[in-house]
């Protein structure tokens, strides 16, 4: 808290260029983002062509001035199919970032103010956190089906404990402090006492957290689909473009290339941005794995 | 004036560190002598730049953003500033060796005592592990800890803030070495244990004959140690005495001042309130004009504000101030 | 210490009680009819039925769960509804390539995490620091199965010394084995080399701050004899923490390695299984890694007192 006042005593000019130099991570990692962003929002309008049109003549075209990133196995342009995918890399990051910290939140909240659920909740977030979140994700899909909705409610399910877990250390050492005490025994209201001293405090490192799980989230949807377990195939996610390209890939190595670069790319701009946000923020309970 | 050259002869030595806000000149022309069996004790408030005298000595400040800007440091006719890294770990530990303040949280906390001296021993006297091992036994035995077989075994959380400096002292003089630097030995310490340290600094000065360069905030600690004092304010050298003059007829308002600030022997606590020097120690980071001290001086005059006072020979041929009113002080009329 | 692992031992039957549990559930719990999803498509109802009376769906819950937990017990993880063989067949098979893999990474993964994080932290601040922390966020950003593209491309097809893809076992000549293994080792290897590499930056950096690095300094020690002795026992604690959980990590990505490099282990297994609904078999291979996490970090808890005395069993 000192180091914060004293660095904002220091500079207090708040200048664009003043954010960029204090913030590196934050500003280009944000820079990023609206990149992809841009890109799933007008992707009608870049250039692109219908990305499930077949176009037989096309088949493993190499990159050239009309296809720029080439063609894909059946002849489809992978430039609008990698432009489209950013919609569906997207649509999950921020889904499951909404689902994975309203659920962490309904269940860190139960865990850290009623003690006996706390025992019960906090078991199975463990056994949760043993299963690796990729593999629940696909005993999951495998049961329900490959759709975009249950590849989201999948990840978001394997996100679910390190939010709780989050959410609960905040509240715990919240309820030590002194005015949350106070709040407490004089009978404020459970809910004003969430609304005026938990959420607000949550938030934060909740951002930051929120951040990590977009990125991996968008990483296990890519993998998911790359191993044939996540959207349906005929959706252009990046992880199924990369799926297709893979059995050519010594012969057309640009199908699996371009949503490579434009996957890392996205995932990139997100941790930097996540990074950014920590080092401005500087929540102490937030850990990436 | 003896023709023999001092064992440590340290000149206009100057450390700057780069900050976020600029360069802070640590230490300023700052220069000493010691010699062989001599203890010299360098006093001053906090943020002086004494601890930064000693590890730059040792050539320990941190770089970046620490630098030594300018000045030598000649010990045995050599300069150590422009010795290798390598050339440098031959020396520490072994000719020059150090203990810091805080005993417990300057020894490893994953190493046995065993470890921790015998590594100085194995590395700079080329022993193997079993003479190392004999060697820390002797050295806990010199410091006089208690049960020494068995803290040869312990973890440093198994024993308390005076074993542990205790150790700290046993590791430093491991190596024997010519010059001990003791930055602030007795301050993090309970008062009965200050004296017994201090007491067996003052042992082991008389039986090995070691020089000590004595870092410390505390003129008690002075008075019964040390032989000379230099004081040190915002990184300049503004006194420097034999023990005796320096305590009994200063001359230099901010020595007067500590000396205010010292707890007479035998004051109680509650009883007796120590004399504060008002103001705080001034920021580093521009050029001061004039005298560094004049802020916070009850005695500083106009002059004070705009020229610097040199350091000047007083009555006694070993003493220096630099103050443009010492002639005053020496009358303590004012 | 015996005592002590003992009791560490026991504390992870609950957890792997309730993985079990888990695992199991999901086939109640999911909406919809997981009989109907995993026969496909094109399944006729009486396809469905049969699917359901192999999956036991058809009977209760908790007497199903009774069985299946005894046959757990006594290493029966079911029969695959595709090849008809028992599951715990069919992952043992599989287990060498995977072990290769997964042992090989993670040494790579130390092998370049430690140095990194050790020197990023010594110089902070400087160019090696900052190189290698960029390396560190790239590592999390980009997915295994673009790194490994990338390397095939680069010593497979470009350079061309090294295999695209395929495991030779072992026994078949250690020279063919770690050709084979080196690429999906090392994509996998750097992914996690990120993760180790930061918290190794983060555990030093707070070590090197200590008093006691000075007086090692002061002792005449070297640099070099400083970091290692006296800085990385220090910071060991948090470096075995998360090389632990980087293990899961790990596990991730040797579905995915396996199925770019076509190695023949557990992960291809899992993959195979998503894609011929083979439920069993994917109920299987998730008990297993977790089970192998879960030991994995047991080990990690038991560690620590190697490397700090105050840590008391």
């Amino acid at each position: 808290m000192t180091a914060a006042n004293t660095v904002s005593n220091v500079v207090p000019q708040r200048s664009a260029f003043h954010i960029w130099r204090r913030h590196p991570n934050l500003t280009v990692g944000t820079a990023m983002l609206l990149i992809a962003i841009f890109a799933a929002i007008a992707a009608p309008w870049l250039g692109t062509i219908d990305p499930q049109l077949i176009a037989p003549f096309n088949r493993l075209q190499t990159p050239d001035s009309q296809f720029w990133f080439g063609g894909d196995l059946i002849g489809r342009d992978v430039y609008s199919r990698t432009i489209y995918g950013a919609r569906v890399s997207l649509a999950v990051g921020l889904g499951v970032a909404i689902c994975g910290i309203s659920l962490g939140l309904v269940v860190g909240l139960l865990s850290g103010f009623v003690s006996w659920v706390d025992s019960v909740l906090m078991r199975v977030m463990d056994g949760l956190m043993a299963i690796p979140s990729i593999l629940l994700a696909v005993a999951l899909i495998s049961l329900t089906g490959a759709s975009l909705k249950n590849v989201i409610i999948a990840i978001s399910i394997a996100e679910v404990p390190r939010v709780a877990r989050l959410v609960r250390s905040v509240v715990l050492s919240l309820k030590e402090r002194p005015y949350v005490e106070a709040a407490i025994t004089s009978g404020t209201p459970f809910v004003s006492i969430l609304l005026r001293h938990i959420l607000p405090n949550t938030l934060a490192p909740l951002l930051v957290q929120g951040t990590y799980i977009f990125a991996s989230a968008v990483l296990i949807e890519a993998i998911l689909s790359f191993i044939g377990a996540g959207t349906p195939p005929t959706t252009p996610s990046w992880g199924n473009i990369i799926a297709e390209g893979r059995s050519v890939f010594s012969i057309a190595p640009h199908i699996v290339l371009f949503p490579g670069i434009a996957l890392s790319f996205t995932v990139l701009g997100v941790n930097l941005l996540g990074d950014g946000l920590r080092d401005a923020y500087d929540p102490r309970f937030v850990s990436r794995a | 004036m003896s023709a023999k050259p001092p064992l440590l002869q340290v000149s206009n030595l100057g450390v700057t560190f780069r900050t976020e806000h600029g360069t802070v000149r640590a230490l300023q022309d700052f220069s000493y002598e010691l010699d062989a069996g001599e203890t010299l004790a360098i006093v001053g408030e906090s943020g002086s730049g004494k601890s930064v005298g000693a590890l730059a000595l040792m050539r320990l400040i941190n770089d970046p953003p620490g630098r030594i800007s300018d000045g030598s440091i000649l010990y045995e006719g050599r300069d150590l500033l422009t010795l290798s890294e390598a050339q440098m770990q031959q020396l520490r530990g072994n000719d020059i060796a150090m203990i810091f303040q805080e005993p417990m949280t300057s020894l490893n906390p994953v190493l046995t005592v065993a470890e921790q001296i015998g590594e100085a021993v194995q590395l700079h006297q080329k022993v193997d592990a079993a003479a190392a091992r004999n060697r820390a036994l002797e050295m806990l035995q010199l410091v006089q800890l208690s049960e020494p077989e068995r803290r040869l075994d312990q973890y440093p959380h198994e024993l308390s803030g005076g074993m542990c400096q205790r150790v700290m002292i046993a590791m430093a003089l491991a190596c024997t070495p010519t010059i001990l630097v003791a930055d602030e030995p007795t301050t993090a310490l309970d008062v009965t244990i200050q004296a017994q340290i201090l007491d067996l600094i003052h042992d082991i000065k008389q039986r090995l004959g070691t020089a000590i360069l004595l870092i410390t905030h505390d003129l008690g600690v002075v008075a019964e140690l040390a032989d000379r004092v230099l004081v040190i304010y915002a990184g300049r050298k503004i006194e420097e005495a034999p023990v005796r003059t320096l305590l009994q007829s200063p001359r230099h308002p901010y020595t007067l001042g500590l000396l205010g600030a010292m707890p007479r022997l035998g004051a109680t606590k509650d009883s007796t309130r120590l004399t504060e020097i008002p103001g705080i120690v001034p920021s580093l980071l521009e050029p001061i004009a004039g005298c560094a001290f004049a802020p916070r001086c009850s005695f500083a005059v106009e002059r004070c504000r705009t020229e610097a006072p040199q350091l000047r020979q007083q009555g006694d041929a070993k003493h220096y101030a630099a103050c443009w009113r010492s002639d005053d002080l020496a009358q303590p009329t004012t | 210490m015996l005592a002590f692992t003992m009791r560490r031992l026991l504390a992870t039957v609950p957890v792997m009680a309730i993985v079990a549990i888990i695992v199991f559930s999901l086939l109640y719990l999911t909406p919809g009819d997981p009989a109907a999803v995993l026969a496909g498509e094109q399944a006729t109802a009486a396809d469905i039925e049969r699917l359901r009376i192999a999956l036991g769906l058809d009977q209760p819950f908790l007497t199903r769960f009774g069985q299946w937990i005894g046959g757990v017990v006594q290493g029966d993880l079911g029969t695959s509804v595709f090849s008809r063989r028992p599951v715990m067949d069919l992952i043992i098979q599989r287990l060498e390539p995977t072990i290769a893999l997964t042992v090989a990474s993670l040494l790579i993964a130390v092998a370049i995490a430690l140095p990194l994080g050790i020197i990023a932290a010594w110089r902070s601040g400087g160019i090696v620091d900052r190189v290698a922390m960029s390396f560190a966020v790239l590592g999390f950003s980009v997915p295994v199965f673009v790194l490994s593209y990338l390397l095939i491309m680069l010593f497979s097809v470009e350079l061309k010394i090294l295999p695209v893809q395929g495991y030779v076992p072992i026994a078949y000549g250690i020279g063919p084995f770690l050709s084979h293994l080196i690429l999906p080792a090392l994509s996998l290897g750097i992914v996690n080399a990120a993760l180790i590499a930061r918290i190794t930056r983060a555990a030093m950096l707070e070590v090197l701050n200590q008093d006691y690095i000075r007086v090692a300094r002061a002792k005449g020690l070297s640099v070099r004899k400083v970091l290692l002795k006296h800085a990385l026992k220090n910071a060991a604690v948090p470096i075995v923490t998360v090389i632990g959980i980087s293990f899961a990590l790990l596990i991730s990505g040797v579905v995915v390695t396996e199925t770019v490099f076509n190695i023949p282990g557990l992960g291809r297994l899992t993959v195979d299984a998503i894609l011929r609904r083979d439920y069993p078999v994917i109920q299987g291979v998730i008990l297993v890694f977790s089970a192998t996490y879960v030991v994995v970090n047991l080990l990690v808890d038991l560690s620590y007192g190697l490397f700090d005395p105050r840590i008391k069993y």
